[in-house]
């Protein structure tokens, strides 16, 4: 059995090696049970063989999630482990950013303008974050668990390039869904040099997105 | 090893000490001013209770006319990290005591959340979570310009002058759609409260009674010679609030509070009884989609006057009000209608004083937002009342009361 293991280990480095110039990608469509586009959905392929799962994100240039009137913009984004983002405030009233989340706890004290460095994001996992001044801000960074990730646009699409050869589960998170971990919708194997297309339909029950702060008028109560 | 890690530490903690607080603490303090041109058209048989009249407008028909609205100065902004101080005041341009005078000052404390247990804390004088309206700067209503019969009687009469804890148990950081929190206030400073729904009643508008101005001219009132002042202890007993929230994707919030300031109505301070006055308010504000905004609100209370037998007053009145108001918003533009009845009735001692009004009023308001600085608004209201004692007066106790404002305001926030 040990053998095997080497063996089936050895394996999956040798083709590695050989579809590493032959790059797979994926391009999806993510809709709820109507068959509407569902925007701002994180998808990742996550691969099924656990010893490939230490393939580290390239580090990235930050990534900037900024406060405008009163909300994160982009309210929704997908980093990989390691991963940095800014949150800028771009508001002229002051904002004070935290997060209680499991995979990262922080909170960057009131600020206006961009006083503080990235926040580094390490651990896989949701990170729900809240503004203490204005308690209906919300946004979240979802740090995925392997270097292929991608977010749909307001058209439902998701595309994702460079991804190796390989059998891989696609998960996905969106803000609205019950849970706070992405789930697991199916199992796809690409191959070297392919495009793989697929519509993914969540057949699951979706939550209403959080209502916005009521406009016109500045809100104290 | 130790000692290395131990002194990185100690430098990372005093970089982050010097980094953080002193320079960007300094900037988030917002100023804002507020100030508004009103045209106004009324159309009343009655002198407005702002005149010693019993009419529930605050303009009547000898104020027919273009005037500046209430001027509005407030400041809000950081003391530290979580400590905030917000003071508003409003020059009401009617000849109250001071030209212009404090409607809050406030402290309040907000913890950075470290799970989904939040703590807040306010001390100082300001309004408790009663009005689901009300949620602009100055405690104006962001849906018309003059709030409710409720809220508007909430600005005239209620203000805790104390202390409030509120605990929230907040789901959006752990994937739950709904937050529930509960809040408790003790108060003091409150204890002629009551005395302007028992001589006028329920009316529609927006002045707020400052902290150290007086109440208009209302007829009854002991002392409208300008020197009644409503925020003052008179029996030396705190009262007190309980209130419990709900809020579900922030598109349904219901609150319901229960307020008593526990008055003890047999003490007299020389000028003026305590009123014992308490209340449950019931309000629900439903956010629909297509920006519609539905919200419904009921109080009903009872304040008392006079030693009695039994320590409940020897005058009692029971008051209750309810609204519905229904509001669309389309980008800076915001129309909103309401309806709601009020009614007040005397339950002890009718013989010596029988203050009963029963009404309803609606209101029409539009709103639109030129700039984040300009701002036009039109209300249409129409009251129909009956108060018993405007006989009194020698005048009819019915009487329907109707006036249009249009409003271009002016506000900045530095």
């Amino acid at each position: 059995m040990p053998h095997f293991i080497r063996f089936s280990g050895i394996a999956t480095v040798a083709l590695l090696a050989w579809s590493s110039g032959q790059a797979a990608a994926l391009h999806a469509l993510i809709t709820d049970r109507d068959r509407a586009p569902m925007a701002d959905t994180v998808l990742m392929l996550v691969p099924t063989d656990p010893s490939r799962d230490a393939a580290a994100a390239p580090q990235a240039a930050p990534q900037v999630m900024d406060q405008v009137k009163l909300q994160f913009n982009p309210q929704v984004m997908v980093i990989g482990k390691g991963g940095q983002v800014a949150f800028p405030n771009s508001d002229t009233v002051a904002h004070q950013v935290y997060s209680f989340s499991t995979p990262k706890r922080f909170s960057l004290g009131l600020y206006r303008g961009l006083p503080y460095a990235p926040v580094v994001f390490d651990q896989p996992g949701l990170v729900v974050l809240g503004c203490n001044i204005h308690d209906f801000m919300l946004g979240y960074v979802y740090v995925a668990e392997s270097p292929y990730f991608g977010k749909s646009n307001e058209r439902g699409e998701v595309h994702v390039a460079d991804i190796p050869a390989g059998t891989y589960a696609l998960k996905a998170w969106g803000p609205r869904f019950k849970e706070q971990e992405a789930q697991v919708l199916q199992q796809v194997t690409l191959r070297g040099d392919e495009t793989l297309d697929v519509t993914l339909k969540l057949d699951r029950m979706l939550s209403p997105l959080r209502n916005p702060a009521a406009k016109p008028g500045k809100l104290r109560y | 090893m130790g000692a290395v890690s131990r002194s990185l530490c100690a430098g990372l903690l005093l970089l982050f000490t010097l980094h953080v607080p002193e320079s960007h603490a300094a900037g988030p303090h917002e100023f804002t001013a507020q100030v508004d041109v009103r045209l106004i058209a009324a159309d009343t048989p009655l002198k407005s209770f702002t005149d010693g009249g019993l009419g529930l407008l605050l303009f009547d028909e000898s104020r027919d006319v273009v005037r500046l609205g209430p001027v509005m100065l407030d400041y809000s902004g950081p003391l530290t990290d979580t400590i905030r101080a917000t003071v508003t005041a409003f020059a009401n341009g009617d000849n109250d005591k001071n030209p212009i005078d404090l409607t809050e000052a406030v402290l309040e404390w907000r913890p950075v959340p470290v799970s989904q247990w939040r703590w807040r804390a306010r001390l100082g004088a300001f309004y408790p979570a009663v009005s689901m309206e009300n949620r602009g700067i100055g405690w104006q209503s962001i849906y018309s310009l003059s709030p409710s019969a409720i809220n508007t009687w909430i600005g005239e009469e209620v203000r805790t002058i104390g202390g409030e804890l509120n605990l929230t148990a907040a789901g959006a950081g752990v994937g739950r759609p709904f937050d529930i929190g509960a809040v408790i206030g003790v108060y003091g400073w409150n204890d002629p409260m009551g005395v302007v729904i028992q001589e006028r009643g329920w009316a529609v508008h927006d002045r707020q009674t400052a902290l150290f101005g007086r109440l208009p001219d209302i007829n009854g009132l002991p002392a409208a010679d300008g020197s009644f002042e409503l925020f003052r202890e008179i029996d030396g007993r705190m009262g007190y609030y309980a209130g419990l929230e709900f809020s579900w994707l922030d598109r349904v919030v219901a609150r319901v509070l229960h307020y008593d300031n526990r008055g003890d109505p047999a003490q007299f301070d020389q000028e003026e009884y305590a009123w014992l006055s308490r209340f449950d308010s019931f309000g629900v504000r439903i956010e629909l989609p297509g920006d519609w905004t539905v919200i419904a609100q009921r109080l009903e209370g009872d304040t008392a006057i006079g030693p009695s037998a039994d320590g409940r007053g020897s005058h009692i009145l029971d008051f209750w009000s309810d609204f519905l108001l229904v509001s669309k918003s389309i980008g800076r533009h915001r129309a909103s209608a309401r309806y709601e009845q009020f009614h007040t009735a005397t339950a002890r001692g009718a013989g010596f004083y029988d203050s009963h009004q029963s009404g309803d009023a609606w209101t029409l308001a539009y709103r639109f937002d030129l700039t984040d600085s300009w701002q036009l608004q039109v209300e249409a209201l129409q009251i129909d009342s009956a108060l018993r004692h405007r006989r009194l007066q020698g005048v009819q106790p019915d009487a329907v009361e109707r006036s249009v404002q249009l409003v271009v305001r002016y506000s900045l926030t530095l």
